[in-house]
């Protein structure tokens, strides 16, 4: 349906999105994330779902992107929808379907009274499926338009420890050598008539023979890296210098800030409307601020 | 006639008593308006111009009190008119020994359906004795008898105040029409009991509704104000919100009385209790107003509210959980040189190998699978998906404790997962974050205290390491769902997140770190 | 050939070194003493620790590893017990045999940025450094590559820039072509004397593959058990051929020839022999030859026909490849019947592994169909052939996965319900000869060894097919021949893929040249080795031999059957003008 390398692999152009400091698109992110989870409003969530997606369009994004993308928020969204269904509480909720009745022996008493499908948890839970659809769409947006190696300068720009950085660069280095040996290594025992798709004891023996010839391969390789990375005076000093330089641009320094004030405005307004509704902390000179909440968020 | 008769022999009777009485009652001084308190209320509460719907069923109210030193004797007899039906005794005589001491009755009546509508006197005659010499004292009070449809036009609910506090009033701390749930687990009320940080009442949530009644007749009406929370959809009532109180029923509590003098109208409060097991959602307030007496609503309203189900534990555990990912963060940020001086250059290259295997064996079929059976299987998908994530992680994490027994070496793991994650798929996301930084602290912790890792480390004991990878699973499991309930505010019932963070968290991470153990011993021959 | 040479730069001075937890030493007792700009090959045998022996170069022994050391390395005059890891690691760059082990950037750039990165050069001076050293292996083009975007060659030549942006004095490698196709080891040797001679740098390289570097060198040193056994300038190093026959060390063919046919001279290239077949002593010397036994290896002319059956393997108009519109293999078809042996030979990406997993039905056709013992693989996937097909992957460490050497034979009968697992299992690690390690785990074996129990593994189960991978790659050519003679006795259908043609002409009965997805020649070895420009489309050479009897006007594919047909010729009809 989908390859890994139609996930993994970011796509090369030239837009106002790719060319952003990786720096920056990691700050929106977080920035992002913190509004998807704060919002309650269903209208505003789908405006940040839909904000979100037009980057898409101006990433100039493939087809073979996009169609992964969708895919994976129509499997996002229906996995909330599935559970919110089945486990909605919430009134008002109507029975549309019963999966396990309250009388059915066992099963009854361990769910603590039965299994249904709710009406209402379908609704609820393509509303609050737009929160994970919109952190994932803008990740993958991130992926997608940044090289790797940007993103972890970009790291190493946010004061992320360079070792760090370094084990995070080989492991996405080593990523596409170690999917295709887990392939051959699965294509190996199916050929020599295993089979890994047998469930119960089977998943046990079947780990254990994918993951010990990769992980030997990887001990044996380990030795050879660090030999090789250490002749290059890895560590050898505390401090390190770096061939490429981060430069965020006039255009980066406002979206950053923008999102970052949105997402610190957002927080704050709706952590103060919550205090307000738990009975927490009010004060009357909230009340626009309430009221923008109640309306907006 | 026969009744008629009765009354205007008593009459006539009283008459001839009024006429003897001013000699005696100069004789002895005694002045029974001044050393007497005599009173009638019909219905009870209502001092005239009372109001009753036809087919009720009132009480009138007596009350005598003497003001006397000495020794009286009391006849006392209520009059009703002629279709009232009395349930009760009408005449009661009792005696007073001493000042101030009272006598008191209700005496119930009946208004027949078909009475005429009008006004109706009632007469209370009290014979007092003193001494031998008889005192009569006449009480009298008007009673307006009136059909459902003319009360009914003169009673409504003029204010429905959600939540208020104790006198009826709005509270504008509090946004209108909303109940908040609090939902506090036991241990956490002890929690909160010790530290003094009081949120919730010690066991049922309650406030208030406010009630305005008004009355726009003539009469003044006694009337009782109860109200219902209902199922918005079925009309059903929830029980939740009317929960049994030390084996009461809420019913027996939650109601007012007043009496509505004409032309007012009046602002009464209710009190609301919420069980613990209420749910959140929207519900329909129906607020009634029956005359006293009567089973018959003469004004009713409804009012569309929400519950908003506050579970203290997720939002605390959320909380913390983050505040640990973030400090644990910025302590490795902080500490970074000495932590990662700890590890050889072959170490960390092993590390995120590590890293890119478990990304490559789970993560990436994961992200597909994962949500693939999510689909097909729904929330049972745990069951299935679990047996490759619980158990191919936590192999890989015992296998690389085994080769590597420092601390440290499952938050770097856990860091590269995260970072690749987030480079690869985009997963830079929340729960993820406090998800992996909480495993990562507690199974450092864990595995330093149970000497797994550490200066004398002892990374085989399968039973060791498999129990610490399932405590720690099953603590971070825990926290996920309740980022999830709380972040992502999603539901899941208590049993699902129970049967999850045993088999998935437990069971699986077990059986995935003992095979685990096998496998790093397997490697480490390999290293050599 | 010969440098200007400098001072000592490398100085070893009774070295003994045992590693940690093992009870003999790997070194024992080694003197050396490089000269700078010298270009030294070492050899040896498998295990005589020349590997180790390089890793003392540069402080990771004793400095990283632990172990007991004794005795001195000096380099450029600094003790490297005495010195840190830091400053040497800027005196001694070290290549290793597998780039993919070396490099852990995405980008080219960074990778060789690393170094300098670390030793805290300024921006430009960094970016210099990255420009020059990429100039000097000749990628300058590819300094923002992906690193896994690069042919083996690429990123090999990527691990000597990283080194070179060091400014190392010394350049030591460890086996860094064995891994390499036949272009790779062109472009990583073309890169290594063009180091040499322009930048003076010195180079230590450790190879087995003396036939093919010894042209390179200044100097041959051999190590055999830890300790340096022979030491010789280049020119003169083939003057002792028994010393290489007796390690099993493989000599260039010309210098085979020359010795078999009694001539006095160690050419390394064709070019250089046909001077010397053209002398008058030549005559006798061919004359003598007749009355030497016959030597160890006879080639066997490969059977003519197949077994007389319907096709094994029939394939019609296969169109194949991971992305619809990058096709890999455009329109091949094919014919393969039992008992034949194909060698798929062709430049890397020529479709030769996806040829390989579409007869194992692991890839399906986009187009066109294929027939494996008569079933159209279409609806079939690998578990339908289980049992009836083997494949040996290039890394045959992928293969192992079970506790013992006898439960990976087990593994296959077990899983398809065979009866006599015993026997099965004892057989197959007979074969492969390592009945004696069946108890020993898989993954803890030599490399060779590991090759052998993947093979064991796979000939337990006794199947029909044979696919291998390239299994020659990074392999000790005695374990080749191992496995190649057993299957050749057996009789097994047998199709592999290969770049290395000496193996193809040794053990195909055929062999399939690919280009560009398809099959540009069919035939028998001796045809397909005549054809030069099939060979340069494959990125192929002539060996020296056949190069040498098609200059003598004789059909011969070895040295021995060169010699032979020199013999069996009247010697006197041997004359350099009548051939020309």
């Amino acid at each position: 349906m989908i390859s890994a390398r139609s996930i993994a692999e970011p796509t090369i152009k030239d837009t106002i999105i790719h060319r952003m400091d990786p720096r920056a698109k990691i700050l929106i992110l977080i920035s992002t994330a913190f509004v998807a989870v704060t919002l309650d409003k269903p209208e505003t969530m789908f405006l940040l779902f839909m904000t979100i997606i037009s980057g898409f369009a101006l990433a100039r994004m493939p087809a073979i992107k996009l169609k992964t993308l969708t895919i994976l928020l129509i499997l996002l969204i229906w996995g909330t929808i599935y559970s919110q269904a089945l486990f909605y509480s919430q009134l008002p909720r109507t029975v549309i379907f019963t999966i396990i009745s309250p009388d059915f022996p066992v099963m009854g008493w361990l769910t603590n009274g039965g299994m249904f499908v709710y009406a209402e948890g379908l609704q609820h839970g393509a509303i609050q499926g737009l929160r994970s659809a919109s952190i994932l769409s803008l990740g993958l947006l991130m992926c997608w338009t940044t090289d790797s190696r940007d993103m972890l300068n970009g790291l190493v720009g946010l004061r992320v420890p360079y070792s760090v950085a370094f084990m995070v660069v080989t492991a996405v280095r080593f990523l596409p050598i170690i999917i295709t040996e887990v392939a051959t290594v699965i294509t190996v025992q199916r050929l020599r008539g295993f089979n890994p798709k047998r469930f119960g004891s089977g998943i046990i023996k079947t780990s254990l023979n994918i993951l010990t010839p990769t992980l030997s391969n990887c001990v044996r390789r380990t030795g050879t890296l660090a030999i090789s990375i250490q002749s290059r005076a890895f560590r050898a000093n505390t401090e390190r210098t770096y061939l490429k330089k981060l430069k965020f641009s006039e255009f980066d320094k406002v979206v950053v800030a923008f999102c970052i004030f949105a997402a610190i405005s957002i927080v704050i307004i709706k952590l103060l409307y919550n205090m307000y509704t738990s009975g927490i902390y009010y004060t009357s000179g909230l009340r626009p601020v309430y009221a923008i909440a109640r309306g907006y968020l | 006639m026969k009744n008629t008769a009765i009354l205007l022999l008593k009459a006539f009777l009283l008459v001839l008593v009024f006429i003897l009485q001013p000699t005696a009652q100069a004789q002895e001084d005694f002045e029974p308006e001044e050393m007497t308190a005599f009173m009638l209320q019909v219905p009870h509460g209502v001092e005239g111009n009372g109001l009753a719907v036809r087919g009720g069923n009132l009480s009138a109210y007596l009350f005598f009190e003497s003001y006397y030193e000495g020794n009286m004797d009391v006849i006392l007899e209520l009059c009703l008119p002629e279709g009232f039906v009395v349930r009760d005794t009408p005449v009661h005589s009792f005696s007073l020994q001493t000042e101030y001491e009272d006598w008191y009755r209700l005496i119930d009546f009946y208004i027949p359906q078909d009475l005429p509508s009008g006004i109706y006197n009632i007469t209370a005659t009290a014979v007092v004795d003193v001494d031998g010499n008889q005192h009569t004292i006449m009480r009298r009070t008007r009673i307006r008898v009136a059909s459902k449809e003319e009360i009914a036009d003169e009673i409504s609910i003029s204010g429905l105040i959600i939540p208020s506090d104790e006198d009826g009033y709005g509270d504008p701390s509090h946004p209108s029409n909303t109940l908040v749930i609090r939902e506090t687990s036991p241990v956490l009320r002890k929690l909160l009991k010790v530290t003094d940080l009081q949120i919730g009442r010690e066991e049922l949530t309650s406030t208030f509704i406010g009630v305005e009644v008004a009355n726009n007749g003539v009469s003044t009406v006694p009337v009782i104000v109860t109200y219902e929370i209902l199922d918005i959809k079925t009309g059903e009532p929830v029980r939740a919100f009317k929960p049994a109180i030390m084996g009461m029923d809420a019913d027996t509590f939650c109601y007012a009385a007043l009496t509505l003098s004409p032309g007012s109208s009046s602002l009464v409060s209710l009190p609301l209790y919420i069980s613990e097991n209420a749910m959140g959602g929207n519900y329909l307030l129906r607020v009634k107003v029956k005359p006293t007496g009567s089973d018959w609503i003469a004004a009713t309203q409804s009012q569309k509210i929400t519950a908003t189900s506050r579970k203290w534990g997720p939002i605390l555990i959320t909380f913390i959980s983050a505040l640990l990912g973030v400090t644990a963060v910025s302590l490795f940020f902080i500490k970074s040189k000495e932590i990662m001086d700890r590890f050889k250059t072959r170490n960390l290259v092993l590390i995120s190998l590590f890293g890119t295997v478990s990304f490559a064996a789970i993560n990436l079929p994961m992200t597909i699978l994962w949500e693939m059976s999510h689909a097909i299987f729904g929330p049972f998908s745990f069951l299935f998906t679990g047996l490759f994530y619980e158990i191919l992680l936590y192999m890989l994490i015992a296998s690389l404790v085994v080769l590597i027994p420092k601390p440290g070496v499952v938050s770097l793991f856990m860091m590269v997962r995260f970072l690749l994650g987030g480079f690869i798929t985009g997963s830079f996301t929340p729960i993820t974050f406090i998800t992996l930084s909480v495993s990562a602290v507690i199974l450092e912790v864990m595995m330093y205290a149970a000497g797994i890792t550490g200066k004398n480390p002892d990374p085989e004991n399968r039973l060791r390491v498999g129990i610490v990878c399932g405590i720690a699973d099953m603590v971070s499991g825990y926290t996920s769902f309740s980022v999830w309930m709380v972040l992502y505010r999603l539901f899941y019932s208590n049993w699902y997140i129970t049967a999850n963070i045993l088999i998935d968290g437990f069971l699986y991470t077990f059986i995935g770190a003992w095979f685990g153990i096998s496998l790093g011993n397997r490697l480490k021959k390999v290293a050599e | 050939m010969k440098q200007d040479k400098g001072d000592t730069i490398i100085e070893i001075k009774d070295l003994w070194y045992t590693y940690p937890g093992r009870s003999e030493p790997t070194l024992r007792g080694v003197d050396l003493k490089i000269e700078e700009g010298e270009f030294v090959l070492l050899t040896g045998p498998t295990g005589c620790g020349k590997s180790t022996l390089l890793k003392t170069l540069n402080g990771i022994i004793p400095h990283e590893s632990g172990g007991i050391f004794s005795g001195g390395i000096k380099i450029s005059g600094v003790e490297t017990a005495d010195s840190n890891q830091m400053e040497l690691s800027r005196k001694v760059g070290l290549v290793f045999q597998n780039p993919d082990d070396q490099i852990f950037s995405t980008t080219v750039e960074d990778e060789v940025a690393f170094g300098p990165e670390n030793l805290c050069l300024e921006r430009e001076e960094i970016d210099k450094k990255v420009g020059e050293s990429l100039r000097m292996v000749g990628m300058t083009g590819h300094r923002l590559s992906s690193t896994n975007a690069l042919s083996g060659g690429q990123k090999q030549r990527v691990c000597i820039a990283s080194m070179l942006a060091m400014t190392p004095e010394i350049l030591a490698m460890d086996e860094p072509v064995s891994q390499m196709d036949p272009m790779g080891t062109q472009e990583i040797l073309n890169t290594v004397r063009e180091l040499n001679r322009k930048m003076k740098l010195t180079i230590l390289l450790v190879e087995h593959r003396l036939h093919e570097l010894a042209p390179f060198a200044d100097r041959v040193v051999i190590m055999d058990s830890g300790k340096i056994i022979f030491d010789q300038p280049a020119s003169k190093a083939f003057d002792h051929l028994e010393i290489f026959h007796g390690l099993g060390l493989r000599v260039p063919e010309p210098v085979e020839l020359c010795h078999t046919l009694g001539i006095k001279a160690s050419p390394f290239s064709a070019e250089e022999t046909f001077p010397l077949l053209n002398t008058g002593d030549f005559k006798e010397k061919t004359r003598r030859y007749l009355t030497r036994p016959d030597p160890e290896r006879r080639i066997e002319l490969p059977e003519p026909h197949a077994k007389n059956t319907g096709p094994l393997i029939s394939i019609r108009d296969l169109w194949s490849g991971y992305e619809k519109d990058r096709m890999v293999l455009k329109g091949i078809n094919l014919e393969i019947r039992r008992g034949e042996r194909v060698a798929v030979m062709g430049m890397n990406g020529s479709g030769k592994s996806t040829l390989l997993l579409n007869l194992a039905a692991m890839l399906k056709p986009y187009k066109g169909n294929i027939k494996v013992f008569g079933e159209d693989t279409k609806s079939k996937n690998p578990y339908s052939f289980a049992g009836r097909i083997g494949f040996v992957f290039q890394n045959p460490d992928l293969m192992l996965f079970c506790d013992s050497a006898e439960e990976e034979a087990k593994f296959g009968p077990l899983q398809l319900k065979f009866k006599n697992i015993e026997e099965r299992a004892r057989i197959s690690l007979e074969a492969m000869s390592i009945l004696n390690l069946k108890q020993d785990l898989p993954q803890s074996l030599s490399r060779g060894q590991r090759l052998r129990t993947a093979v064991a593994s796979v000939l337990s189960i006794d199947p029909e097919l044979i696919l291998l991978d390239e299994p020659t790659t990074g392999q000790d050519r005695l374990n080749i021949e191992q496995m190649m003679d057993y299957f050749k006795n057996k009789g097994s259908t047998l199709v592999f893929c290969t770049h290395d043609i000496e193996i193809a002409m040794l053990y195909a009965t055929r062999i399939l040249v690919m280009n560009e997805g398809q099959i540009i020649a069919d035939g028998k070895g001796r045809d397909i080795i005549k054809n030069i420009d099939i060979l340069r489309k494959a990125s192929l050479t002539q060996p020296p031999v056949v190069e040498i009897a098609n200059y003598l006007g004789i059909d011969a594919f070895s040295i021995t059957e060169l010699v032979e047909t020199l013999i069996r010729r009247n010697p006197e009809a041997i004359s350099v003008e009548g051939i020309v």
